[in-house]
């Protein structure tokens, strides 16, 4: 098989892997739609965990950490804006001070 | 309610740009990493049909360690069944035929996902602007990166932005005490499975999240 021919068959898995959850599979209905309803917190907090320590689970540097626990401290406020900033924030400190 | 009724955070550019930035920053990577193996116009053509940078490091991953082709498409095959949970969670949002659908799923990936279930503007349009951020961010990146850019130690910053960016949607996502809970369940549960089973890798969040969704206690 060519690079060229794994790439297209690649691009055509990812592609039909979106397409079949959005636009071919029927949307949920019922008790689905009610449990499909509580999955993205902890989606996006399992999400958030393995950005931080990726596949291996190393132990992150100090700035991303500090990142995290600002952008943590913030989200009280239920403003993506001000949790980004408040990240953002906080690794600037601790990549200034380090 | 929903997630996305409980938020209202719209789709602002000082929203997108930083998350837009470190996709690009990825594509530098990426393309740098690439480019050895795949050459200049294959990495290009690989960020314009892929856009997916989970699929596309897995990819020249095993193939810089020497798998075969039928082993790097089975790998795809398995981090590309996260899309199922990421779309189901956004299906019931999306209107339209189903060829539009078919076109915005193109945009299916984790950030745009998050923004569209954030905003209060209609998932389709929040998917297909923030996705033509991402996915134009993400081609001009690996062109950079091809061209021999560098990212002057950017991508510790950007390694930084995407848990950030995670716990912000998440935090939109939560309603109520057992919300918070459960989101915590989710982000424990995927680090136990990393720490037993590292291969699972991109898949341990989606089980961690669908294991910490599941019924019992109160919502």
């Amino acid at each position: 098989m060519t690079l060229e021919t794994l790439l297209v068959l690649t691009a055509v898995l990812t592609y039909l892997s979106r397409a079949a959850a959005v636009a071919l599979l029927p949307a949920a209905r019922g008790p689905l739609l009610e449990f499909v309803g509580r999955l993205p917190a902890p989606l996006f907090a399992g999400l958030a965990m393995f950005a931080l320590v990726g596949q291996d689970v190393a132990i992150p540097d100090p700035a991303p950490l500090a990142a995290v626990v600002g952008a943590l401290a913030a989200t009280p406020r239920r403003s993506l804006g001000v949790t980004l900033a408040a990240g953002l924030a906080a690794y600037l400190i601790v990549e200034l001070v380090a | 309610m929903t997630g996305r009724e409980a938020s209202g955070t719209p789709l602002r550019l000082a929203t997108v740009l930083p998350i837009a930035t470190a996709i690009g920053v990825f594509g530098i990577v990426y393309g740098a990493a690439a480019e050895s193996l795949l050459g200049v116009p294959l990495t290009l053509l690989s960020s314009v049909v892929i856009f997916s940078g989970t699929v596309q490091f897995t990819m020249v991953g095993l193939l810089a360690a020497g798998s075969g082709p039928l082993a790097v498409l089975w790998a795809v095959f398995v981090v590309n069944v996260r899309n199922f949970a990421l779309g189901g969670v956004l299906r019931p949002h999306l209107r339209g035929s189903i060829r539009r659908r078919s076109l915005l799923s193109w945009f299916l990936i984790d950030e745009t996902v998050g923004l569209a279930l954030a905003s209060p503007e209609t998932a389709d349009r929040t998917l297909l602007r923030a996705g033509l951020w991402a996915y134009g961010s993400w081609v001009l990146g690996t062109a950079a990166g091809v061209a021999g850019g560098a990212t002057f130690g950017l991508e510790s910053l950007a390694a930084a932005i995407f848990p950030v960016l995670f716990i912000g949607l998440a935090s939109l996502m939560v309603v109520g005490a057992a919300g918070v809970a459960r989101a915590a369940s989710g982000a424990v549960v995927t680090l136990v499975l990393l720490m037993v089973w590292p291969a699972l890798a991109g898949l341990a969040p989606v089980i961690g999240g669908l294991v910490a969704a599941l019924p019992g206690g109160r919502r």
